[in-house]
C-alpha cells in the first residue's frame, strides 16, 4: 500500500489550476502554493532581511497580499516568480520603514567619485571568504548588490523601490563594490 | 567568469544556507486560517468525547479497505469523496478533536501526542486540497483513510497514556493518605 507520505510525489505542480483556486480564495490551495514555492523565494528575502523570524514574518505577509492581487497575474505558470518580486518588495519596503537610509547607504552623503565599472575584474578569492565580506558590507549595499546581480532588478527598478533615482542606485552601487574592494583588499 | 559572476556565486552561497525556522508552513497555514498574523498556535483537545466514536471510525475505515479492494479505479472517480472518508472526516470535525480545555494535566508527553495531531491534521487538509484538484486518485483517498487512522492511533495512546497517569496519581494521593 503506497503511504500517503509518499502521495505528493505522484504530483507535478499544476500552476493554472493552483492559482485559479487561490484567486477563489480556497485555503487549501494558498497553503499548497505556499509549500510549493516557499524554497525559491525564502532565500532571496532573507538575504534582505538578515534575519529569520523577520524573513518568515514578510515572506507570509507578502503571499497573502499576492492571493489577494492575482487578478494582475496574467501568466499563472509564472506564479512563483511574480510571488518572489511581491516578497522581495515587501522586504525591501520593512527594510526602509525599519532603518533609516543614511544607516542603510552611510556614504550616500559623502562626496566620493563613483569608479569606472571593470566588468571582467575577478575576485581571486574562495566563495566563501567572499561571501563572507560581502556580509560585512552595510545593509544597503548588500540589498543593492543582492537586487541587481541576483534578482537581475534594473537600477530603475532597484531606483524605485528604494525611492531613489536609477542613477542614484547606480552610483550606490558603484560605491557597494568599491567597499567590497576594499574589503577584500584588491582596492589599488 | 566575471566580477558579477563571483559575486552571484557567493551571494547563492549565503542564501542556500539561509536559516527557517521550523514549523513555518504549520504557522502559515494558521495564518490563512486565522485571516490574520499568528504568532502562537493553540490546540485544542477533548479526550472526554472521542472512545464510543472512534469505534465507529474504526468501522468504517474497516469497510473502506475492504471495499477499495474490490473497487475499481473507475469506480472510486465516479465519487466525490468516499462515503467513508466523508464518515470519518465528519467524525472528527463533530468530535473537535483538538480541544485542550478539558485535559487534566498537559506534560511533555501529552504536547508530543498534540503536536503530532496538529501536524496529522494539516496534513489532511493538503492532502484534501491534492484530492480537488483533480488529482482524484486511489493514493490520495488512501492516503486520507490512513491519515484517518494514524489519528486515531494516537487519540488511543494518549487516552492510554493519561488513564496511566491518573492512576498513578490516584495511588500515590492513596498511599499517603494512609
Amino acid at each position: 500500500m503506497a503511504s500517503y507520505y509518499q502521495t505528493n510525489r505522484l504530483v507535478q505542480t499544476n500552476w493554472a489550476e493552483i492559482v485559479q483556486r487561490c484567486k477563489s480564495g480556497d485555503r487549501h490551495a494558498q497553503s499548497e502554493a505556499y509549500r510549493q514555492s516557499w524554497r525559491i523565494i525564502y532565500p532571496s528575502v532573507y538575504l534582505i532581511m538578515r534575519n529569520r523570524e523577520d524573513a518568515e514574518d514578510v515572506m507570509q505577509e507578502a503571499y497573502i497580499k499576492g492571493f489577494n492581487k492575482l487578478a494582475d497575474l496574467t501568466a499563472p505558470e509564472k506564479y512563483v516568480a511574480w510571488q518572489k518580486m511581491i516578497c522581495v518588495r515587501e522586504a525591501i519596503s520593512r527594510v526602509r520603514r525599519k532603518k533609516n537610509f543614511t544607516i542603510l547607504f552611510p556614504e550616500f552623503n559623502e562626496n566620493i567619485k563613483d569608479q569606472v565599472e571593470e566588468k571582467d575584474e575577478r575576485y581571486d578569492i574562495p566563495t566563501e571568504q567572499l561571501a563572507k565580506h560581502i556580509g560585512k558590507l552595510p545593509q544597503g549595499y548588500q540589498m543593492i548588490i543582492q537586487l541587481h546581480i541576483m534578482e537581475k532588478m534594473s537600477h530603475q527598478e532597484i531606483g524605485d523601490q528604494l525611492g531613489i533615482g536609477a542613477s542614484t542606485s547606480r552610483s550606490q552601487y558603484s560605491r557597494a563594490l568599491t567597499k567590497l574592494r576594499k574589503e577584500i583588499g584588491v582596492e589599488k | 567568469m566575471n566580477r558579477e559572476e563571483d559575486i552571484l556565486k557567493a551571494l547563492e552561497q549565503i542564501a542556500s544556507e539561509a536559516p527557517i525556522a521550523e514549523g513555518h508552513e504549520d504557522r502559515f497555514e494558521q495564518r490563512l486560517r486565522e485571516g490574520k498574523k499568528s504568532k502562537v498556535i493553540t490546540f485544542n483537545f477533548r479526550v472526554t468525547a472521542l472512545v464510543g466514536a472512534a469505534a465507529a471510525v474504526v468501522v468504517a475505515i474497516g469497510v473502506y479497505f475492504f471495499t477499495l479492494k474490490n473497487a475499481s479505479d473507475e469506480q472510486l472517480a465516479k465519487v466525490d469523496y468516499p462515503q467513508e472518508v466523508k464518515k470519518a472526516k465528519e467524525y472528527f470535525q463533530a468530535n473537535n478533536i483538538l480541544d485542550t480545555k478539558s485535559l487534566e494535566f498537559k506534560d511533555e508527553k501529552v504536547t508530543e501526542f498534540l503536536t503530532k495531531l496538529q501536524e496529522l491534521e494539516n496534513e489532511y487538509h493538503r492532502l484534501d486540497t491534492l484530492y480537488q484538484m483533480n488529482v482524484q486518485n486511489e493514493n490520495i483517498i488512501r492516503g486520507m483513510m490512513e491519515n484517518f487512522q494514524y489519528r486515531l492511533q494516537i487519540i488511543h495512546q494518549l487516552k492510554s497514556y493519561i488513564e496511566l497517569k491518573n492512576q498513578s496519581n490516584n495511588n500515590t494521593n492513596e498511599s499517603s493518605a494512609t
